[in-house]
């Protein structure tokens, strides 16, 4: 057999009367290789099963082993057959690997679109496809077969098994707007109050026309068409309705009125309390002015909990009513300004404002301001 | 080993006498099979020597190894530029 292959161990050996000493060697050990390094250095090899018959001779002649490597095949294996660690790995990742690639463990569906993910996987669990399965044990037209008979909503179905994935490809069938939830359309109602401007009908039976006024929550489409035999058919109204919204700020002005006003005069009242009870006598409240306003104010005076101490502020101003006369030209501006503020605020975002005016008139003493903000927006959305 | 001394033996019916002492072969001066040493004599790169019976085999050459050695047999490789039997 070929040592190279097989392989075997090469020693390099010190020591004198070499060749005396290979003489009383080779009586019970075959030597391969054997060659003079220098006068008292010679390597050679031996087979393995001679190696330890080997090492007791070499010290019974006062050999001296320098350098001992194993090589060949064998040689490289025998090393490796010592790592028990490694080797007990191998096996068992490969006997987990034979076991496990005649599994299938997971499972893998792609393609929903309005099916729920957890439904179809409800159904496979019913039929045990779902968990570790034994890959002959699965029957994928069977599979395919049970899928189909419990959704109405799938047009194709594909089952394979991939790796250890169980892969089932969903392909739903793809509803026409008219024919999907045909019974709970609701007729479309205006969100804001306007004049419509333009209409475009895509389904439904349209109730408004362009140049109505219409109200929140007037209808303007109806969910119903009549077919081409005149039936009565339930269908998803939908329009895009576009209406002049006027967005209205109000403010009155009063050329002659009453107004409470502070004189300066200000007393004062404070307690403390403990948990609601009274620390100190609550001062009486008898002798306050006739026409006051009042400010209370309660804040803790120790800053921990153990003692929740409150001190009570209360703080009256004196007040007495007076008639102001004010001309409304002289505060015009500003009265406008705060109509216009109010209209702003009901503008909604990306509403774009087509036309700004605002109204006046006056009753007696009292003027009223209505600032109008017109925009030109869809009614049949918000 | 190999039966090639008795394959020689049969085929030019050579006596028992003719192999009595030690057997040789020597290929294209780069090999040489001794059968029938009594052990190894002297061992370097340049002298290879094993005594047979009633006298040694000095093998001369360069690069000289002893391929296999066994009790009886030796072989030997490397430039062999000359064999005497003394």
């Amino acid at each position: 057999m070929n040592m190279k292959l097989l392989g075997g161990i090469k020693l390099c050996v010190k020591g004198v009367n070499q060749e005396r000493n290979f003489n009383s060697l080779i009586k019970d050990v075959e030597i391969y290789n054997l060659k003079r390094t220098s006068h008292t250095n010679a390597e050679f090899c031996v087979k393995f099963k001679n190696y330890k018959n080997l090492t007791k001779n070499l010290k019974k002649h006062n050999f001296e082993v320098i350098n001992q490597k194993k090589y060949g095949f064998i040689g490289v294996f025998s090393d490796f057959l010592k790592r028990w660690g490694i080797i007990f790995a191998l096996c068992f990742f490969a006997v987990g690997f034979i076991v496990f690639s005649n599994f299938v463990f997971s499972t893998q569906i792609i393609g929903l679109e309005k099916i729920e993910y957890s439904n179809i996987k409800s159904v496979l669990q019913q039929n045990n496809y779902v968990g570790l399965i034994l890959k002959d044990s699965i029957n994928t037209k069977q599979v395919e077969n049970i899928i189909m008979d419990n959704f109405d909503n799938i047009s194709l179905v594909s089952v394979m098994i991939k790796g250890n994935t169980l892969v089932v490809s969903i392909k739903e069938k793809v509803i026409n707007d008219e024919y999907e939830n045909k019974d709970n359309f609701k007729p479309l109602l205006s969100k804001y109050s306007g004049l419509i401007t333009d209409i475009n009908l895509i389904q439904g039976t349209l109730k408004v026309q362009v140049g109505d006024i219409v109200k929140v929550g007037d209808v303007l489409v109806e969910a119903f068409i009549y077919d081409s035999s005149h039936q009565k058919q339930s269908i998803e109204p939908k329009a895009e309705i576009t209406a002049k919204v006027w967005y209205v700020g109000k403010e009155n002005h009063f050329s002659v009125r009453l107004e409470t006003v502070r004189t300066g005069n200000v007393k004062t009242i404070s307690y403390l309390t403990f948990m609601g009870l009274f620390l100190s006598t609550p001062p009486s409240q008898t002798d306050l002015f006739a026409n006051y306003e009042s400010i209370t104010s309660v804040s803790c005076i120790s800053n921990n909990n153990i003692l929740p101490i409150y001190r009570h502020l209360i703080v009256y101003y004196e007040t007495e009513k007076v008639q102001i006369e004010e001309d409304f030209e002289s505060v015009k501006e500003n009265i406008l300004q705060k109509a216009k503020q109010k209209a702003l605020q009901l503008v909604e975002e990306y509403d774009i404002i087509s036309k700004e005016y605002f109204n006046m008139s006056t009753v007696s003493n009292v003027t009223f301001v209505e600032y109008v903000i017109e925009v030109t927006k869809r009614i049949d959305i918000l | 080993m190999f039966n090639f001394f008795e394959s020689l033996k049969k085929e030019f019916k050579l006596s028992k006498e003719h192999f009595g002492k030690f057997n040789l072969v020597l290929i294209s001066n780069n090999f040489l099979y001794l059968e029938g040493h009594k052990g190894l004599l002297k061992l370097s790169e340049e002298n290879i020597t094993f005594k047979v019976k009633n006298g040694v085999v000095v093998i001369l050459g360069e690069n000289l190894a002893i391929k296999e050695l066994t009790q009886q047999t030796a072989a030997i490789t490397g430039k062999i530029v000359n064999f005497e039997v003394v």
